[in-house]
């Protein structure tokens, strides 16, 4: 499903990724870690098109992301959810407004929109928060408002960067257990963290980057 | 349609979000148009003056003395066929003696010792008035000086030209004054907009990463500035519709003479200045907006 060959990134032309190479399975939970710095963000952002690699090769599915033109790059991206560590919800949306947005960039038509946002809402269990503002809401219920507005289009891949950094053990469970369930549903999950209690015991493939490419693959 | 309701309800929600800055702009906006129309107004008024003055230009085109009633009759038949011509009046050598001791009044009588008439017959003929420019007026005089027993032509060459001058001058300064508008009522949306752009930027990102198109992410914006700039030409239509109607009723009440030399502008114009407005502030928000690479 996503296929990295000899990939090369560098800021500045000092390489954060030189010659990695990997892929991961379609249906797959994977975790990225590494130490800060290593270059695990930079590897979702070449996912999801945000950076070009300057050398190699990066597919997703069907689409040939490296080459990947300006235009084509927005219909890509609606088949990946991103969560961020800083969750980057809009302060003036409610929490259905954020979620719905998603919806309303695929298109959808409003009874449509309105009810897989309640069902997705739900899911997250934020239902009772719908109408709230972000900025009114703890960092949990914020990441899970992100995780509803990710997999409310239903993606093929949902790409998680360091998704628990701001969060507290309580949190980081609901928010790993919503993971699993959007997994369960088909949606390949890739996550990047530092944070070795998220995969230890996961059974789960782990990547671990170091000194700019994959050093050793292990089951968490 | 339906995104496009999308558009309009996210463009107006923002628009009510910063509306201070807005009325700020549209207020700006309607400044700068307001200013265009005074000076369009004042254009009128100017050319209905030049037009009035020139409807008394004439040429006058002066007969040899021994010319025949036939050859004044082909010259005057030659004058009605030239679709330059409106107008074409013959002065008799008597009627030019008339005329003239008309105008000398009590002082005709130094015209009792002259004999013989020494006044030559003459046609007056009136141009076209879009042809009334110093180079046309010109190039004709010396057209009719070249035909057979005509003497002499005279026109107010000195007074056409300054006319001209003045047209030209106000012609000139409406489109300077017309540019530097656009410059500014474009270089004012543009402003607002890229402020708008800068304080969602976190916004735009978002967006780019769901999947937006540029189309998407572009259009709030362009209707925001599209809407800033119908509402400054529509304050400035309203603004220049009420003095209007203050200077015809009111200022007409003490000045009865100005209502008919009055030049207003024509109703088709208080449509135009809000889609001039628009239409500035639409190129100022799509340049503000900018190429949106993801």
């Amino acid at each position: 499903m996503i296929s990295f060959s000899n990939v090369t990134k560098a800021y500045d032309k000092e390489p954060i990724l030189k010659n990695l190479t990997m892929s991961v399975d379609r249906g797959e939970i994977t975790f990225i870690t590494g130490p800060s710095g290593a270059g695990k963000s930079t590897l979702l952002k070449l996912i999801y098109c945000s950076e070009r690699p300057d050398n190699g090769k990066i597919s997703v599915d069907n689409w040939v992301v490296h080459k990947l033109k300006q235009r084509a790059i927005p219909y890509f991206r609606r088949n990946i959810g991103i969560v961020f560590q800083d969750f980057k919800l809009l302060d003036n949306k409610t929490v259905f407004e954020n979620v719905a947005l998603a919806l309303r960039i695929h298109r959808m038509d409003k009874k449509a929109l309105r009810m897989a946002t309640h069902n997705v809402l739900k899911e997250v269990k934020m239902s009772h928060k719908a109408k709230d503002y972000p900025p009114y809401l703890s960092g949990g219920e914020q990441q899970r408002v992100v995780v509803a507005r990710a997999m409310v289009t239903k993606p093929m891949i949902l790409l998680a960067d360091e998704p628990t950094g701001n969060l507290d053990a309580e949190n980081t469970r609901t928010i790993m257990k919503l993971f699993r369930e959007i997994n369960a549903q088909g949606t390949t999950v890739v996550i990047a963290t530092h944070n070795e209690g998220l995969y230890t015991g996961s059974g789960r493939r782990v990547l671990v980057i170091k000194d700019k490419y994959i050093d050793r693959e292990m089951m968490g | 349609m339906k995104i496009f309701f999308y558009y309009f309800q996210s463009a107006f929600k923002n628009i009510w979000r910063e509306k201070w800055i807005n009325l700020l702009t549209i207020l700006s906006i309607s400044i700068g148009l307001l200013i265009l129309c005074a000076f369009a107004l004042l254009s009128l008024n100017m050319d209905s003056v030049l037009r009035h003055w020139s409807k008394g230009f004439g040429i006058v085109v002066y007969l040899d003395e021994a010319i025949s009633k036939q050859e004044e009759k082909d010259i005057e038949n030659q004058f009605l066929n030239d679709p330059d011509i409106i107008k074409v009046n013959y002065i008799s050598k008597e009627q030019a003696l008339i005329d003239v001791r008309d105008t000398l009044g009590t002082d005709a009588v130094i015209l009792d010792n002259i004999k013989e008439n020494p006044l030559p017959s003459s046609f007056e003929i009136k141009l076209k008035n879009d042809l009334l420019n110093a180079s046309y007026v010109k190039d004709k005089s010396s057209e009719l000086r070249k035909m057979k027993s005509i003497s002499e032509v005279q026109y107010g060459e000195q007074w056409l030209s300054s006319l001209n001058t003045i047209s030209e001058t106000m012609m000139t300064g409406a489109a300077i004054l017309g540019f530097a508008i656009f410059i500014a009522v474009t270089f004012i949306t543009y402003s607002t907009i890229k402020i708008f752009f800068y304080r969602r930027k976190d916004e735009v990102e978002t967006l780019k990463l769901l999947g937006a198109t540029k189309s998407f992410i572009r259009v709030p914006f362009l209707v925001e500035g599209l809407f800033i700039g119908v509402m400054g030409g529509i304050l400035s239509s309203l603004t220049v519709f009420s003095a209007h109607s203050f200077a015809t009723l009111r200022i007409a009440e003490f000045m009865p003479s100005i209502r008919s030399s009055l030049a207003i502008l024509p109703y088709s114009a208080y449509i135009a200045i809000p889609v001039a407005g628009a239409l500035m502030s639409l190129i100022g928000s799509y340049i503000a907006v900018g190429k949106i690479r993801y």
